[in-house]
């Protein structure tokens, strides 16, 4: 309170800067305020007494876990910093207080980038600690003595300090800040730094993106950001990433973040349909997304951040934000690249000698005679023989090519950025043809209106991918036996050796599968300054992706005998998914006095989207030729949906800034999703965040420490997920093919009307601290999210008809972590320079509650305790000596819960600069454990099928000491095989460490070349997963599964040059 | 405040109100005619024949779990049922369990929506009626002898359904005879639809005839198999006809929709390869010269001079659009074997032998006029060549006759006396605590 008084006291010195505050609003502007003053405390402190008292009691509970020591430790450090705080005072209002002889100083604030005014940047009496803020033409007004300094700073540009030297009149203009606290940090409707940011926020910047030589911006992210789990589906050019950002908060579903392009909302998951799904899986949304014309993708992670995006907030929310074009010269931007691709890593298979005698020690263990039935391979075909299947399948080289023009310019008012790309990338299978295609157009115009008021900027990108690669994921097939041949003499596929036939899997080569894609993601954001600080802003978009795929088996897949048979088939699908959204949105920003601004912000969302998909199965053609219509097709098999989504919604948010010292920020969201039945749409959701600049105190400036920054902030909020299909509260009955002509009708799915949001309650408590000038970044955030009436597909035995049902589960999963980050400028000269950044995330995920889970369907997948991604495995006892097969502890039966969630996971990255060149290292890291390679396999070793040579260590005869089974080829060791595949020893420790990406550049300014000026030529070489370190018994340990292609390791060279 | 300002505004707003969905059908607007009425019934015909992938499998893997068919595939589902190692993850057991399950849904589901109509004309009612009851009569008919004690579902409610556990058999037996007595009383003689291809008094006759004759009720079969037998509408077609659209020895089949009814399965893709599903010798040591029946009824693959039947009953192995080959479920031959059987219980030999020989004549083999334990022995050796490679007689034979253990242990090294029963679907017993404990032996 005495602070206020004392603050209030000072009010009584301003110089109200007039266009802002008109006299008559003052007294209620000073009520509003000190009602400000008076809430603050109060409304902060309920706040922080809930989430302490949660803490307090958790901390006790669990007294001895080092989560409880930490969070112990960070309580006292608050508490420290409040009583070094509380002592300062006394201090501070000693310091005199200059009334007499004020003169008042006015001027304008521009930006030195466009010369255009900056609104809103705060001008700060060294002295006295006056603030003012500048209007809409970037004039300020403030007294000040004539000796004063003046303190300038705006988000986005440098502070700058200017000395009065008796002028009336102080015009400046300020530089972009270059320093990471200060750089334009995108959050929902909005902008910030990372300086007065309440929520937490994770960025990564188009100079990140550059340095990789991925198709899709969301690998781009791999190990940049704590609490972003990246993960590639499989190494296929296309396919799927799996994102999740600070864990598993859903127990079967709906763990996707949300996903925003320009304010626009994207598409979370695939279009592809399963009768036309490729090897690479289902095509992500994100593989049209050009990465190079993207500006800078940020990660939402706490209730602050997220909470306005209310019913899609829980699993935080991405957002993307695509390149402008700045004012000046036109200058033209070209970009090449080139590269190539191998698999990471692979096991070892069995050469032919080591396979025979794998099969024949097998028929001998099993006292099962060979015959040209059972074993072809022994008897048959020729043993002399030896095929490498993996290399045949996967050991091929991946090519990528990629191209990139960009044109940017414009004038004062309006600037523009076209850009156009085309990117191919092949993979490691055989034939050159099959490739992942994108070519995609950019263009980006923004306008500002001569007088400043109006603005208006457009987005639209459009993309056309073609994907063709094969049906199958041939690594599956690496396991062909080496004796087994792929081609003849005349280089036909051969399907049998000496009367025996077999399937070739290089048929696979022979089913076509093509998946087309078409997106457009276009945004209209208008905005009006209608003055006295209120701005009406319109963000409108449309989105259109269809993905159009089909599926060409010809009969030849079938081998020869389809030659004289119909066997060909075909599968055709189109998707496609519209959605359009307006958000009118009216924010209001107003100075109550010079240091107190307040930005408000209400506004209202209208989004629709329809998802349309059809596929058609065509047999039974009356010639080979026509597979690729349905017109020849004798018999079709159809099936289609409609899915139709509207979501509405209100939404608030208030942002309180004291001095650039204590921020609030309040966001409140009232949404209603079409998703759920009458009565039960709509939800109120809602965050508050508060963040103290500790170092902006005055006690704190008159130290000269080595704290350059010191900022304490939490949040707690409430989101919520919806992420369910749509139409799932109705009873409905859905269509069958005929049945006799009769078209059928069946019910389609449990029918449950009562289902209702899942919520998610996030609490996040950080500390971001800057040394040296803010060039060692430090921050601390802990987080704890809990997740509660979760909302599933929830699986139920099928004697109910059906495997799952939706509904809510009155279960609470609870993600709780720690996120270390670190950012230092060891050396900064204008030659030399060497920047590192640092990340690590630990968390943990765990099933709080869920009554009745004994009971439930549930039971045996989870455990109250445990984290949700836990397996239920047998105890591994060892290969029993004399029976030489796998055993595990009956008696305690599949009782073992393995926690398979990563323990802890980050990156590390370095950039050096040394005159025009610069060279970059990202090294990843994630400690977890996965079933090892072995355990994937589908037989045991002692198949008709090749296995890793590792096995060759295996249990001969009795009494025999090993660690693998005998040989066999069925019968009970195929048993103890799939008992093992589910035991302790199965899982095994999959972390590594991993060289991710090496980027190395030389540039050339200032060139000319002829009539050409080169404003820029740049020559660089990349390189993407060169290295892994692991201990993982398997193929890769990110993607785990020995059937699916390992991520490649890709190096490229590319040339960019700008005129 | 604002948080509040926002919760004030009208939520009850009409753009959140869509529309039913285009591709479905709301519950309220489906047992509201006669033809959609009709269309559920449709909808369930094609639930089961669209299992038929699954009910196909059923055929397989009994026949491979018996001593007629030997495996020389590779996988390890099916593997398991010919080595008879099943484990209570095989899939296939999984996928059977389900394909009933869901059609019995279907069934439970339709029964609730008649009783609740009020506009169905009440001939119709009552014929639908008893088709479904018929239905869900036939699915737990095979779920009960593969699998023993199996949960007794018979409402819609999945609250109640999911926590249902194993019911004794002998009360789902006592289910069964319950739906096909009713239904046989909805039912008439005619078929609702052409081709034989929905269900009428006859098919619930047939039923109820091979359930009497498991049960060992030989009266009450042989009076069963008298009602079907004694229609003129069925005659015992020469093995060209059996399995033909046209068949007058059919009294149930599904006709697919655009696909083959099972030939592909059993015919090798290629000439000189050994088939997956090859006729095992022991089948043939029953085989009598001029047999037309193993002469039509088998294909045979020469590899390495060494022959290998298969199973060709089916003989569309593509197109069928339109059908001309369709899934037959239950044959008019079945009954006079099941009549033959009951009858020498029944110690009527004369009958019996009369039913046999009706068989073996059409089949182009002479009078056969043995007595007592030769009778006996006679009509299984019919049943086998007569049935082999359909909806699963042979298991249930072994399983009946109590020679399981003589005919399988010299065949199967790991035979025991538990693989008759199937292992309940580990996802299952995972999902439902209820349905412990396992059967023995898995």
């Amino acid at each position: 309170m005495k602070q206020n008084l004392r603050l209030g006291d000072s009010y009584t010195l301003l110089i109200a800067n007039q266009r802002n505050l008109g006299t008559t609003k003052l007294p209620s502007q000073t009520g509003g305020n000190s009602g400000m003053e008076g809430q603050q405390p109060h409304s902060l402190l309920p706040a922080k007494r809930n989430e302490e008292s949660c803490v307090c009691t958790h901390a006790m509970a669990r007294a001895r876990s080092g989560l409880g020591l930490a969070l112990g430790l960070m309580v006292a450090f608050f508490l420290t910093t409040m009583c070094l705080y509380a002592r300062a005072q006394p201090e501070r209002s000693e310091i005199p207080i200059a009334v007499e002889k004020s003169l008042t100083v006015s001027g304008t604030v521009t930006s030195a980038a466009d010369g255009r005014a900056i609104v809103g940047a705060t001008v700060t009496n060294g002295r006295t600690r006056i603030h003012a803020i500048t209007d809409r033409l970037g004039e300020y007004r403030i007294s000040a003595q004539a000796g004063d300094i003046l303190v300038f700073s705006f988000v986005g540009y440098k502070e700058r300090k200017e000395a009065i030297n008796g002028r009336a009149s102080v015009d400046v203009s300020m530089e972009t800040a270059d320093n990471t606290l200060d750089e334009t940090v995108v959050i929902a409707y909005g902008t910030t730094s990372r300086r007065l940011n309440t929520g937490s926020v994770g960025r990564v910047t188009s100079q990140t993106i550059a340095k990789q030589p991925v198709g899709n911006p969301l690998l781009a992210l791999a190990g940049r950001i704590p609490g972003l789990e990246i993960n590639q589906t499989n190494g296929l050019p296309g396919s799927t990433v799996n994102v999740r950002i600070r864990g598993r908060n859903s127990i079967q579903q709906g763990n996707e973040p949300m996903y925003i392009i320009d304010g626009v909302p994207w598409l979370s998951s695939s279009l592809t349909q399963s009768q036309t799904r490729g090897a690479a899986g289902d095509i992500s949304p994100f593989n049209s997304i050009n990465p190079a014309d993207i500006e800078s993708i940020e990660v939402l992670k706490d209730a602050d951040a997220t909470a306005i995006y209310g019913s899609r907030g829980a699993n935080g929310v991405i957002l993307i934000t695509t390149k402008r074009g700045k004012a000046g010269r036109t200058s033209v931007d070209v970009n090449l690249y080139t590269g190539m691709g191998r698999v990471t890593r692979t096991m070892e298979l069995m050469n032919t000698q080591q396979y025979l005698e794998m099969r024949r020690e097998a028929f001998r263990n099993d006292g099962v005679e060979p015959t040209p039935a059972n074993a072809p391979d022994l008897l048959l075909w020729d043993t002399t023989r030896y095929v490498d299947w993996k290399k045949l399948m996967i050991g091929n080289t991946a090519k990528l090519g990629d191209v990139q023009v960009a044109l940017s310019g414009g004038s004062e008012g309006t600037q523009f950025r076209l850009a156009g790309s085309y990117r191919r990338e092949t993979t490691v299978f055989p034939g050159d043809d099959l490739a992942d295609r994108r070519g995609a157009a950019q263009l980006n115009i923004n306008h500002r209106s001569a007088d400043d008021r109006l603005q208006a900027n457009v987005s639209v990108g459009y993309s056309g991918g073609k994907n063709n690669l094969i049906t199958s994921d041939l690594t599956g097939q690496i396991y062909t036996p080496p004796v087994q041949p792929a081609y003849d003499a005349s280089g036909k596929l051969m399907w049998s050796d000496n009367g025996s036939s077999f399937v070739n899997p290089l048929r696979y080569l022979d089913q076509k599968n093509t998946s087309l894609t078409q997106n457009l993601i276009s945004n209209l954001n208008v905005q009006y300054d209608i003055g006295f600080g209120l701005q009406l802003k319109a963000n409108t978009g449309y989105t259109v992706s269809r993905i159009s795929a089909e599926r060409i088996t010809p009969n030849a897949y079938y081998g020869p005998s389809a030659a004289n048979r119909n066997w060909g088939a075909s599968a055709f699908s189109d998707a496609n998914a519209k959605s359009w959204i307006i958000e009118p949105q009216l924010s209001y920003a107003i100075a109550l006095s010079d240091a107190d601004r307040i930005q408000a912000l209400v506004g209202a969302t209208l989004r629709e989207s329809i998802n349309d998909l059809s596929a058609v199965q065509a047999s039974d053609y009356s010639n080979e030729a026509l597979l690729g219509t349905i017109n020849g097709a004798a018999s079709l098999v159809n099936s289609a949906s409609h899915d139709l989504y509207r979501y509405q919604s209100f939404f608030g948010r208030i942002n309180y800034n004291r001095a650039d010292k204590y921020l609030l920020n309040f966001t409140a969201r009232r949404d209603g999703s079409s998703r759920f039945g009458t009565g039960r749409q709509y939800a109120n959701f809602g965050a508050v965040g508060a963040a103290w600049i500790f170092t902006k105190e005055s006690w704190f400036e008159n130290t000269d420490g080595l704290l350059s920054f010191g900022k304490v902030r939490g949040s707690y909020g409430i989101t919520g997920n919806d992420n369910i299909g749509n139409y799932q509260y109705l009873d409905t009955y859905g269509t069958t093919n005929p049945y006799q002509g009769i078209a059928g009708l069946y019910p389609n799915r449990l029918f449950n009307a009562d289902y209702a949001w899942e919520t998610n309650r996030k609490l996040e408590a950080a500390l971001d601290l800057g040394f040296v000038n803010d060039r060692l970044l430090a921050s601390v955030a802990w987080f704890r999210n809990r997740s509660g009436n979760q909302l599933l597909q929830d699986a139920l035995p099928t004697q109910v008809g059906f495997s799952n049902i939706t509904r809510n589960l009155p279960a609470l999963v609870q993600n709780t972590g720690w996120e270390f980050e670190l950012h230092t400028v060891p050396i900064q000269r204008p030659d030399f320079s060497w920047s590192s950044e640092f990340n690590l995330t630990l968390s943990r995920n765990k099933l709080l509650e869920y009554p009745g889970l004994a009971e439930s369907n549930n039971a045996s997948r989870y455990e109250v305790g445990k984290p949700l991604d836990i397996v239920r495995l047998w105890l591994y006892t060892g290969v029993d000596p004399a029976t030489g097969l796998h055993t595990v502890d009956m008696e305690t039966g599949q009782t073992v819960f393995y926690d398979i969630t990563p323990r802890y996971y980050g990156g590390w990255n370095h950039t050096l600069t040394y005159r025009g060149f610069e060279a970059s290292i990202f090294v990843q890291f994630v400690k977890q454990k996965k079933v090892n390679g072995l355990a994937t396999l589908i037989n045991a070793p002692g198949h008709r099928y090749n296995v890793p040579a590792l096995v060759v260590d295996r249990w001969q005869q009795p009494g025999d000491i090993s660690s693998t089974q005998r040989y066999a080829t069925g019968g009970d060791a195929a048993m103890a095989f799939l008992r093992y595949r589910a035991s302790t020893d199965a899982y095994t420790d999959a972390s590594f460490i991993r060289l991710k990406n090496v980027s190395l550049a030389y540039q050339l300014t200032g060139l000319a070349v002829g009539n050409w000026h080169l404003n820029r030529c740049r020559i660089y070489a990349q390189g993407q997963n060169l290295l892994t370190l692991t201990r993982y018994v398997g193929n890769d340990p990110e993607t785990g599964n020995a059937n699916i292609l390992p991520p490649l390791r890709m190096v490229t060279m590319g040339i960019q040059i700008t005129l | 405040m604002l948080a509040l300002a926002l919760m004030l505004l009208p939520s009850a707003c009409s753009f959140l109100e869509i529309p039913a969905p285009k591709d479905q059908l709301v519950r309220g607007n489906v047992y509201t005619s006669d033809q959609s009425a009709t269309a559920v019934i449709s909808g369930i015909y094609y639930g089961v024949i669209e299992a038929s992938g699954q009910l196909g499998n059923l055929g397989i893997a009994t026949e491979l779990s018996s001593d007629q068919l030997v495996y020389a595939g590779g996988d390890n589902g099916y593997r398991q049922f010919f080595e008879n190692s099943l484990d209570e993850s095989n899939g296939m057991i999984q996928n059977l369990w389900t394909a009933f399950y869901r059609s019995i849904y279907r069934c439970n589901a339709a029964l609730e929506g008649l009783a609740d109509a009020t506009s169905i004309a009440a001939d119709l009612h009552d014929q639908l009626r008893g088709e479904v009851l018929a239905i869900r009569a036939f699915c737990y008919f095979y779920l009960t002898n593969l699998w023993g004690d199996v949960p007794l579902v018979d409402g819609a409610d999945h609250r109640v359904n999911q926590r249902i556990g194993r019911t004794p058999s002998a009360s789902v037996q006592a289910a069964i005879l319950a739906d096909l007595r009713e239904a046989e009383a909805l039912l008439s003689d005619a078929y609702p639809s052409a081709d034989r291809a929905r269900i009428n008094r006859r098919v619930v006759q047939a039923l109820l005839a091979r359930v009497y004759w498991l049960a060992g009720d030989w009266q009450q079969a042989a009076d069963a198999a008298t009602n079907v037998i004694n229609d003129p509408a069925y005659v015992l077609e020469d093995p060209e006809a059996a399995f033909s659209m046209g068949s007058r020895g059919t009294i149930w089949q599904l006709i697919p929709f655009n696909l083959p009814a099972q030939a592909p399965t059993y015919i090798p893709g290629q000439p000189e390869l050994i088939p997956t599903y090859y006729v095992a010798p022991q089948l043939l040591d029953d085989d009598e010269p001029g047999d037309q029946r193993t002469v039509v009824w088998l294909g045979t693959n020469e590899v390495d001079g060494v022959s290998y039947p298969y199973p060709y009953k089916y003989k569309v192995a593509s197109g069928n659009s339109p059908a001309t080959e369709a899934l037959v479920v239950f044959r008019v031959a079945e009954q006079y074997l099941i009549r033959a059987e009951a009858r020498a219980m029944l110690d009527d030999e004369a009958g019996a032998l009369a039913d046999v020989n009706a068989v073996r004549h059409r089949a182009g083999l002479g009078e056969f006029d043995g007595r007592g334990e030769a009778l006996l022995a006679a009509i299984a050796r019919e049943r086998r060549i007569e049935l082999f490679a359909e909806w699963g007689l042979r298991w249930l034979d072994l399983k009946r006759s109590g020679t399981a253990a003589e005919v399988l242990s010299p065949l199967k090294p790991g035979w025991k006396p538990a693989d008759l029963l199937w292992p309940l679907p580990l996802a299952e017993r995972q999902r439902n605590p209820n349905l412990e404990p396992q059967n023995d032996g898995y």
